[in-house]
């Protein structure tokens, strides 16, 4: 089934603007204001060919959103620098992950992509002297409980944010992808031994397969929706440009997710991307084939712009994030520990500590 | 057509419906509220305000939250385009809470130009700017000028300084007044429309006064002519003031610690402010009690 709400029609095919009525841009900018792909759709439709389509009034979303994005782009490139330089003595290349990769690999899916942590990952032998070297040049952890700490420790697959006292975008240093006590894991030396090196010569990047199904075991593994639609998007992105030049990219990407085990999450994800973008080519909608029907439909939700702006499905949204809330701590944490987590959590009256992709 | 061509029951019905579109000197909002207290006083302070037929930049929201305090000490929660910048804040807060969601409307989605904290002002094509720091006096100057002595009121809140620094727009809301300054404006100027005193906010107890109509029609920008840091100093004799030329060098430090937006605009934002600054005369204004003292100053500086 294709539901393409206006921002995913609009992200895909970008002169579909000059078909746009006002109703339609009013919708158009709370979708992407509410998705955060703002910056992400200037990027497509305030171009030379398309500015004329789009009404007078609304044209400075899109050029502050420029505005953003350069800015952006400098600031992570300056983060970048950082990274370089404290890790310099240590003999590695990190991998980066997610927004930065897309963007030092000069991607689609990297153009007016905003985000706020820089994320690498480096092998779990060297995690405790790269936090050592990162500790000394400047980065430190904010505020953060005995608690949290100890359960970043444990049991996630990555330190908590690291900021650094000059201005710079934090950190996530990841030593897996996902968190270490999930009923799932993942061979992360398999991702290893693939990553190439990324246009930015000083890092490394996951090959596109994998970079495509570590953001879908983010997103279709995770507890938290609010950037749900935007990660959907950036897989979008990465799918289009990678069959462009590789007619038979879905076959190697089934294969590799067969490979690491995850076929059932590369199932939700190529779901949800027929169900908001239409069909790609090699991808056909009835051999897509969901573990469950249910939690598929819950993602059409959470996914959903529309159900995230609308008043009228605000109960809905909500009992759906939480249903996949539960979920998502189900699959990633043992019983045992999660009652644990939870009696603490509780008692204490905090929320859960953040952990991301 | 204006809020209040409107009658009351119209304008609270498409509130509660489909969103009134309100339109602001630098933008349009779609509001949506049930709230009675809320809506009431938005139909009295921005009467003034046309109702806007075109695509609104932001769509905002006050709603209860989804969670227990919907009926048990209940709150109130902001949203813009369904994002909630806010934890929800107690439900007598409601307009508060509508003003605090507007200024971070636009500190948080406009770079088109320099927002920088600041009390703006402009008498006869000239601007004043007065940042200042929570206590320095800068609201209630800023109401002093506006209802007192036919400032036109351009914000008490954020400057829009446009790309080229040679120009400040105006985008004219109520009033924010708070604890003290409330009763010393309502004697000052007795017959301005406000919204009710709401206590224990974050602020303390915080009132909204009425913008003068002109303000609210006026959209022109125009040329900066001074920039004024004011600092209330409680030991100083109340009809005594200590007015000192500032260095442009030291104005170009402190007031780029009040733009919301410096470091979004990286370089540009530098640019911009040093032009700002070259085309003001930069002072720093220490005052006692006494307002009229202080007004007085001021207007020789705007002269």
């Amino acid at each position: 089934m294709d539901h393409q709400t206006l921002l995913s029609r609009v992200l895909k095919q970008p002169d579909y603007v000059q078909k746009l009525n006002t109703s339609n841009w009013q919708a158009l900018i709370s979708q992407a204001y509410s998705t955060d792909t703002i910056c992400k759709l200037a990027q497509l439709i305030y171009t030379d060919s398309l500015k004329k389509y789009i009404p007078d009034s609304i044209h400075w979303h899109f050029k502050s959103a420029l505005i953003l994005t350069e800015s952006h782009q400098i600031d992570v490139n300056i983060c970048m620098d950082k990274i370089i330089k404290s890790l310099s003595g240590v003999g590695i290349k990190p991998i980066l992950l997610k927004g930065a990769a897309y963007q030092a690999s000069s991607l689609k899916a990297g153009k007016g992509r905003i985000f706020n942590d820089v994320d690498f990952y480096i092998p779990k032998d060297k995690l405790n002297t790269i936090e050592q070297i990162l500790l000394w040049s400047g980065w430190s952890y904010g505020e953060i409980s005995n608690y949290d700490m100890a359960y970043y420790k444990e049991w996630a697959h990555e330190l908590p944010p690291l900021s650094h006292s000059s201005p710079c975008l934090t950190i996530d240093v990841h030593h897996n992808l996902i968190p270490v006590t999930s009923r799932i894991t993942i061979p992360i030396e398999k991702l290893e031994q693939e990553a190439n090196i990324s246009a930015d010569p000083r890092f490394k990047i996951l090959s596109t397969r994998d970079m495509i199904l570590h953001s879908a075991v983010h997103l279709f593994l995770g507890e938290e929706f609010e950037n749900s639609f935007r990660d959907l998007n950036d897989i979008y992105f990465l799918l289009e440009e990678a069959l462009d030049t590789q007619p038979k990219f879905i076959e190697s990407l089934k294969s590799r997710a067969k490979e690491l085990n995850i076929e059932f999450i590369l199932e939700y994800c190529l779901s949800q991307i027929n169900y908001f973008y239409g069909s790609l080519p090699g991808i056909n909608q009835p051999e897509i084939k969901v573990k469950n029907k249910i939690t598929d439909k819950l993602f059409n939700i959470v996914l959903d712009p529309e159900y995230k702006l609308s008043q009228k499905s605000a109960l809905l949204y909500k009992v759906a994030n939480f249903m996949l809330f539960v979920r998502a701590h189900y699959l990633k944490m043992p019983l045992n520990i999660l009652l644990k987590h939870t009696l603490h959590k509780w008692r204490a009256g905090e929320k859960s500590p953040q952990t991301h992709g | 057509m204006k809020i209040s061509d409107l009658t009351y029951e119209h304008f609270s019905h498409k509130c509660k419906y489909e969103g009134i579109k309100i339109e602001l000197a630098q933008s349009v909002i779609s509001l949506h509220s049930q709230y009675p207290d809320l809506l009431e006083s938005v139909f009295s302070l921005y009467s003034d305000y046309s109702v806007s037929e075109a695509i609104a930049d932001f769509k905002v929201e006050l709603t209860p939250p989804l969670s227990i305090r919907r009926y048990i000490k209940k709150q109130v929660c902001f949203k813009c385009n369904s994002k909630e910048p806010f934890m929800p804040l107690p439900r007598a807060q409601a307009f508060p809470l509508l003003e605090w969601g507007l200024n971070w409307t636009a500190t948080n989605h406009i770079n088109t130009h320099l927002l920088i904290h600041s009390a703006v002002l402009e008498k006869s094509g000239n601007v004043l700017i007065m940042p200042g720091t929570p206590g320095s006096g800068k609201s209630t100057l800023c109401a002093a000028l506006t209802y007192r002595r036919g400032y036109n009121l351009f914000s008490d809140e954020l400057a829009f300084v446009g790309a080229e620094g040679d120009l400040v727009y105006p985008n004219a809301r109520p009033v924010s007044l708070k604890n003290r300054s409330i009763d010393i404006i309502k004697e000052f100027a007795p017959d301005i429309v406000h919204s009710n005193v709401i206590h224990d906010t974050i602020k303390g107890s915080v009132a909204h006064f009425k913008p003068p109509a002109n303000s609210v029609k006026n959209i022109k920008p125009a040329r900066p002519k001074a920039i004024i840091f004011p600092k209330y100093q409680a030991d100083l004799p109340t009809k005594q003031l200590k007015l000192m030329q500032k260095e442009k060098a030291d104005t170009l430090l402190e007031l780029s610690k009040h733009c919301f937006n410096f470091s979004v605009l990286h370089y540009h934002g530098f640019e911009i402010l040093g032009k700002l600054i070259n085309n003001s005369n930069c002072y720093s204004l220490e005052y006692g009690g006494d307002l009229a003292t202080a007004l007085k100053a001021i207007d020789e500086i705007m002269e």
